[in-house]
Order: C-alpha cells, then structure tokens, then sequence
C-alpha cells in the first residue's frame, strides 16, 4: 500500500456521518458493456419464466412432483448425476474465466452487480447526481427530500416485488402466479417467497450492494486462488502517473500524469482507491477505467492511466493468455462441457431393467418348451403416455440368434407419464439352448420411434434335455 | 463531466474511510450473522436439489409445507460449517502484529 | 439391574458431571499472567497459560444443563425410568400402532365385498397383486404359473376347487397334499402298466393289454382317491389324471418317482401372517388369474 495522499484536515469532520458510498457516474466503453450485460441478463431473467416449449414451460422447477424443465429437457430424480454435471460444469466456466480474465463474473454478470446497477440508476433517477444525493442526504426533513425519498423505495419496491414474483414463476407457472398477484388473490408459499425474494432484493440492491461482494460472497473468498500473474486486473500505472500532481508541487519534482482528481474513487461503487493497488474489495467494474480515461481525454494525456493489464504485462508489456495453468482450465472445461453434451443427448427418455425371478431356475413346459419368468421395470421419463411393445432374442458370442424362437407373455403394456411400471413376463423359447444363454429384451415405444431401450438378461433352461422315448407327448 | 468537482467531497481519504466503515465495515456481529447467514443459504439451495432429486420419495406429490420445514433444517445444517468456517477465519487479536522476537 | 449395580452408576455419572464442573470453576480464579509456565522443551518451546475461551466454558454448562435435564426425562441413571416413562418398545409399539392404522384404512374398504365381487375391481386387483408379489410369489412364481410342486394358479384346473371361497380357505388353513407311496408295493410289470396307463391315459395308441393290466392295479390301489374315471377328488386334493397338467411332472420317469416315493405338498396356513382382509384381497386376484 502507497502513502495515500489527502487534502487538509477539514473536509474529513464533514464526512465522518455519512456512512454511505455515493458512486458517481461513469460513461466510457466499459460502462456500455456492462450496461448491454445488465439489460440482456435482467431480459434473460424477467423473460424465461413465459416461455413455453411444446406446452410445458421452457424453465421450471417442478419441486412437488421433483421434475424439473431445464431448456426443453425434463429432468426426473433418475437424471441426478446430470444435475451434478451441470454443476460441475458451472464450477468450471467460472474457474476457467476466473483464471483467464480475472473477476469477470463480478464487474459484469454477478447478480448483485446487476441488480445494484438497476437500483443505482434508480436512485439516480430519483434524487440526482452524486452531489445532490450527498446534499440530499445531509439537508433536513422536507417536502422535497420526502417526495424523492418515497419515491425512489417506491420504484425500488415495485422492481424488487416484480423480481420476487419472478423468482417464485420459475417453481410456479408465471401466467397463473401473475394473475393471483394481480388480482390480490397470492397466498400461501408464494406470496411468502415472493415477498422474501423481493425483500432481499431490495435490501441486497439498495443497501447491502457492496457488503455482500465485501464479506458475504464465497467467490469473492476464493476468486484470487485462480489467479497468476497473467490474469487479467485493473490496475494503475505507477510508473506513469507518480508522483501524482499535488505531491509532485510539494516535493518540487516533475510531476506524473495522475492529476489527483480522486474521481477513480468517486466513481468506486465498493469505495476503494485504486491507486493503491490491486484489493480484495475490487469487483473489476472498470468505472475507474472508464473515469479515468475520460479525465485524461479532457487534459490531453493518453489514456490508460488505469487500465485492464496483467502482473506479467505490466512487467513486460506482453499479455501470455495460452499459458499451463490457462489451457489446463480450459481443457478440463472443454471436457466437462462435451461430457455434458454427450450425457443429455444420450439421455434415453425410457429407464429399463429386466430382473429375472430368481426362484425357480426355469419351467419345463408339457409340450417341451422352457418357461423363464422376469419383472420388466420401465420408467416413463416423457410428459406424455405410451404403449410400449416388448420383444426378445437370444444372443450369442456372434451376435443375435434369430433361429431360436421365443414368445412373451405380455408383450404390449401402457405406462402414464412420469410412471414407473413393474411389470411379469413370462418367455418362453421352443427350444431353447441347454444351460444358461443370453436373453436380449427391447421395449419400443409404439407411437414415438426415439423411446426405445434393450437390456440383455440370463435365460435358464435345462443342462440335460429328457430323452423323447420319456416324455408325455402325445 | 457533468459532475460538480467540489474539494470539500472529493477527498480520497475520506471516502475511503466511509467506505471502510460503512454498515458491516463497523458491526462484527451482524458481519458474522450475514456471512453466516448468506453462505448457508446459498448451500441450502443446492442442498434441497440434492434432497428433492436423491432421496427416493415413492411417487408422492411433495408439498410446499414439507418443502418449506425441510429447507430450514437444510438452511441450519449448512450453517453449522460456514458458522466454524468464518470463525476459523477471523484474524486472531494481534495476529498482524510484527512478530516478537524471543532469544 | 440390582441395586448396587444401579448407584453405582448413578454415583460414576452424576460424580463425573459435578466433579469437572468443580475442576473447571476452581480453576477459573487464577493469576493471570502472561508469563509462560516455566517449562523449556527443546531449547525453546515454551507453554502459555491462557483462559479458556468463554463460548468454550458457556457450551459446556449447557452440556451439563442438558445431561440434567435428560437424565430427569428419561431413563439413563441406573434404574431410574425417567419421569416421561419412555421405552423403545412402548417407543415400537407405537410406531406399530400407526402402521396398523394405515393397513386397516387401505383394506377396510374392501372389508364387506365377496372375494367373487372384488376379482372384478381395480383396485382391489393392484393390491392384491402386490400381496401376491410379496408373499405368493416365491413359490407360484410372479407369474403365478408356478414350478414343479407349486401350483399354476392361472389355469383351470385346481386340486381343492377353484370358488373364491375355496381359494380363501385354502390361503387360510394351507393345504397338505399327501400321496402315499404305493409303487413298492406293486410288482415291476405292474408298476409299469400303471406308469404307462397313467402317462398316456387319453392316447389312443397304448397297448390295450397295458392298459388292461393298468387299469386293473388303478381300480385296486388308486381309485379310492383319484376317482373311478381318474379326474380326481377335490375333497382329498387328488389331481385329475387324465389331463395335461402335472404338478410334479408328466413324463414317466416322473410319473414313476411319484409312485415309488410319494408326494407331500405343503401349502403353508397364511392366517396369522397375513388378515383375513389380505387374504381376501389376494384371493380375488389370484382367481383372476384363471378368468380370462
């Protein structure tokens, strides 16, 4: 940590009250990006919950009845370990962007960065710039200060209803939740996690903001340990801008491009100095940058006093992106990625079983034929009914043995959506191989050619064959 | 700029110590309670996918009531590691002091 | 426990909770210095002397509030049953009570239903099909088509009859098949007339004269239980001879083994284990088996 450098005593006694971070504005390119990031992120987040896909919704959490529609997929308790990967792979995009381009998720996605800005811009909205909010704050009670006031946790609490009550649509169907909400007619759960949700988000936006990155947030705690000396930062130039322009008059040397004007700190939503080097508190926001360049813009100096650099690139001036620690991360994130792929388009709608019964080896029939009896477990994993038609082959080391023949008994059953069916068949082959042999039952849908499944299971038939001259045959 | 550049609000210093010692920046209790609080949630969320997806439940419709009583014991289970986690965490008194030297 | 058995520990747990009580609050006055204790190890290891943290002192009397508060409750101090009166097995009984309870709400409402009327409800079907899966199935097969020994109660032929009032009887009471070994009594040429007679009883190429000698031993011997035409006696359990169906099985060989050694088929009463409303519940299925 630099000597960090203040103008005299007085103005600290003014500030000491007001315990509050009055952000200032910033315009500049990152400004925009991260405004283009809130507007498409808060579209994303208010806009999915009304969206269908083939009549059921295209984002819910079905938790009464545990399915939960993700993009067009249901997800059923037998599709845990997708939920696992999915997670897996959410760890891994954030430790992977982490490592490359530094607190990323912070400056631009988090949801707290996100609804803070709304609320902020609201704020702003409501009573003014950063120095009309700080004298806002510091004048006494008046009509105007109670008009402002009011009105902004009056937006502020409409907004964050309206983010609770969407919140709750992703577990209960909007349409429905919606029109209860409007009609005054919410009750029950709903309406108590609406208003918790909406509770918080107006606490969290409009109060907390910082405090949540500052000391709540896990990622915040953890973020750094993906970090080498290539990953992107925001840091100042020291080279360039010390000794910065007050403290260069005083010492009588040259002074350097920082002119001091501490709108990098004005404009610090976590209330930081940035001059003083990369923190903990710092969310990567680039507001400084933004700042910083407009100020250099207005006194003729080249931008980037503050900038988006790297410990290396500071050191050498190269940025090394495809570095081990980088390409493992991204590997690994690769793999997890495709491993996902592959898991949910080979997900079989249909979870099959055979389970031989276990008590008798097999039935030898009068007329000669052997008998084996299984229970077929069937898993409807599809939002529709449907038949389903069994059949079997023997198979063998070269493949399917379609001479032997072997008939079941039931060979059609239904099954409702979401149902699981136990059902007994009886096989029962002619003429079966002596022994033990291998069974290959298929069950297909008949309606929906992609719902089809095969599981091989052991049939048992007799190890000796009676002579003929001995049996009953008429 | 559309701001005012007025020296009697600019100053670094003093922004900075408001920041320092606004809301949780002063209160180590309510500090301790929202970490507490904000990290087992976070891990109770994820606790009662676990629960609703792994945990066989025979085909039963679960109701919001059980869903409620069973996030709240996930919610105070969590608790129990990021309460010893934070705890952990906190700098012992004098733990930043320059070290003492014995001989 | 006998009484010496029970203070004593009594006396080891109350002692042990007062006593580190005792040890941690004589302790708790002290010089508080921060002079280490003295002792040197390895050169320059040293040992502080510090207080326990007051969270770590405050949690303990809880415990011991706690270990009170429990012990008056419930039993845990020698052969004081604790004032709640628990035990694990009033703690079973109770749990028994509400499996009970749910049992007699699921199978009450077929109570006043005829076994006949019950074949024919849904319901009644899918329960009686999972009391079948759990208790019939291991020796009838899931299918119900049984094994040699055990019946195929999907077919229409039945040793005691096959009414829905016969099938309960038979669930309830059991059944004991028993054929007496008559094989040895008989001579070599006339055991094999009757194996062959009884094997191929409707097949028009048997030797009339085994057939004749056959008849001759089964009108002497075998009559008496399976009935002067061979189609058996459903009073006495005693299969019908002259169809396809075959309990133990229908080739000579077997047919042979049955003479010389004789059955004993055991249907095992199922009234205490299952209640009379199981039994009626899977009674109906089973006789829905056979009636399609």
């Amino acid at each position: 940590m630099n000597k960090p450098v203040s103008t005299p005593e007085q103005t600290v006694t003014f500030y000491q009250s007001a315990a509050k971070i009055y952000a200032r504005e910033v315009r500049g390119r990152y400004a925009r990006l991260r405004n283009i990031a809130m507007f498409a992120l808060l579209g994303f987040y208010y806009v999915t919950p009304w969206l269908s896909w083939n009549g059921t919704p295209f984002v819910l959490f079905d938790l009464p009845h545990r399915r939960f529609h993700v993009f067009g997929l249901t997800l059923v308790p037998q599709d845990f370990y997708l939920l696992t990967a999915m997670l897996a792979m959410a760890a891994f995009t954030l430790f992977f962007f982490t490592t490359v381009g530094g607190r990323l998720w912070c400056g631009y996605a988090c949801p707290q960065t996100v609804w803070t800005e709304a609320f902020m811009w609201i704020e702003r909205y409501t009573e003014g710039d950063r120095y009309a909010r700080i004298k806002l704050d510091r004048a006494p009670w008046s009509a105007q200060k109670i008009l402002r006031k009011s009105a902004k946790h009056l937006l502020w609490g409409m907004f964050a209803l309206y983010t609770g009550l969407t919140f709750v649509a992703y577990f209960v169907p909007a349409p429905q939740l919606f029109a209860d909400a409007l009609h005054f007619n919410l009750a029950g759960w709903a309406l108590f996690w609406s208003v918790f949700y909406g509770f918080a988000t107006w606490g969290n936006a409009g109060f907390l903001r910082e405090q949540v990155c500052k000391y709540m947030c896990p990622y915040a705690r953890f973020q750094s340990a993906m970090f080498d000396k290539d990953t992107l930062i925001i840091a100042y130039d020291e080279k360039r801008g010390e000794p910065r322009k007050s403290a260069a008059k005083k010492e009588g040397k040259a002074a350097g491009d920082c002119i001091d004007c501490s709108i990098c700190v004005q404009v610090c939503p976590v209330g930081i100095d940035i001059r003083n080097g990369l923190q903990y508190e710092c969310i990567a926001c680039a507001a400084c940058v933004d700042a910083c360049n407009d100020v250099m813009d207005s006194v003729n100096k080249p931008r980037g006093l503050i900038r988006y650099t790297s410990d290396h690139h500071d050191e050498t001036g190269h940025f090394h992106i495809f570095r081990p620690r980088a390409i493992g991360y991204g590997v690994i994130w690769l793999l997890v990625c495709a491993g996902f792929g592959v898991l949910v388009l080979f997900r079989s709608p249909i979870s099959f079983d055979v389970v031989r019964d276990r008590k008798q080896l097999y039935r030898e029939m009068v007329d000669g034929g052997v008998e084996n009896v299984y229970q077929i477990k069937l898993s409807n994993k599809s939002d529709q009914p449907h038949r389903y038609r069994l059949s079997a082959v023997f198979v063998n080391q070269h493949g399917e043995d379609d001479d032997l023949d072997v008939s079941l008994d039931p060979s059609e059953f239904d099954a409702a959506a979401g149902a699981h069916e136990s059902v007994t068949i009886t096989a029962r082959a002619d003429d079966p191989h002596p022994g033990v042999s291998k069974l290959k039952f298929t069950v297909q849908a008949v309606d929906a050619d992609a719902h089809h499944d095969d599981h091989v299971a052991t049939f048992l038939a007799p190890s000796e064959r009676h002579d003929s001259e001995h049996d009953n045959e008429h | 700029m559309k701001e005012i550049n007025d020296p009697q609000f600019d100053a670094a210093d003093a922004i900075l110590r408001a920041a320092r010692e606004r809301a949780l920046g002063a209160r180590p209790g309510l500090r301790m309670l929202a970490i507490t609080g904000w990290s087992s949630f976070l891990g109770a969320v994820v606790l009662l996918a676990a629960w609703l997806l792994a945990i066989p439940h025979d085909d039963e419709t679960i109701e919001f009531g059980r869903l409620a009583s069973v996030f709240i014991v996930l919610w105070a289970l969590a608790a129990v590691p990021a309460l010893s986690a934070a705890m952990l965490a906190q700098p012992s008194p004098g733990a930043f002091d320059p070290p003492r030297r014995r001989h | 426990m006998s009484t010496f058995w029970s203070l004593f520990i009594i006396v080891i747990s109350v002692g042990s909770m007062l006593g580190s009580l005792w040890l941690l609050f004589s302790n708790a006055r002290g010089k508080m210095s921060t002079e280490d204790t003295g002792h040197v190890w390895d050169d320059d290891l040293r040992e502080n002397n510090n207080p326990l943290p007051r969270w770590w002192l405050n949690l303990f009397v809880l415990t011991v509030i706690f270990a009170a508060i429990y012990l008056a409750f419930y039993p845990g101090l020698g052969n004081f049953a604790g004032t709640l009166g628990w035990t694990s097995n009033k703690q079973l009984a109770e749990r028994l009570q509400v499996v009970e309870a749910k049992r007699e709400a699921l199978f009450s409402q077929f109570r006043d239903q005829d076994p006949g009327a019950l074949s024919k409800n849904a319901a009644a079907l899918s329960l009686g099909r999972d009391v079948f899966l759990n208790n019939c199935a291991g020796c009838h097969g899931a299918d119900a088509k049984g094994a040699v020994g055990f019946p195929n109660l999907t077919d229409h032929d039945w040793l005691y009859g096959g009414t829905p009032e016969t099938i309960v009887a038979t669930i309830t009471n059991g059944r004991n098949g028993m054929m007496p070994a008559l094989g040895p009594s008989m001579d070599k040429a006339t055991l094999d007339a009757v194996v062959q007679t009884v094997a191929h009883w409707n097949d028009p190429k048997l030797d009339p004269a085994i057939r004749e000698k056959g008849m001759a031993q089964f009108n002497i011997t075998c009559m008496a239980c399976h009935g002067p035409t061979g189609t058996g006696n459903p009073i006495l359990g005693a299969p019908n001879l002259t169809d396809n169906i075959w309990l133990y099985g229908g080739s000579t060989d077997r047919i042979r083994e049955t003479l010389m050694k004789g059955r004993q088929g055991k249907m095992p009463p199922h009234q205490p284990l299952l209640s009379a409303d199981e039994i009626k519940v899977v009674a109906a299925y089973v006789y829905s088996l056979s009636q399609n």
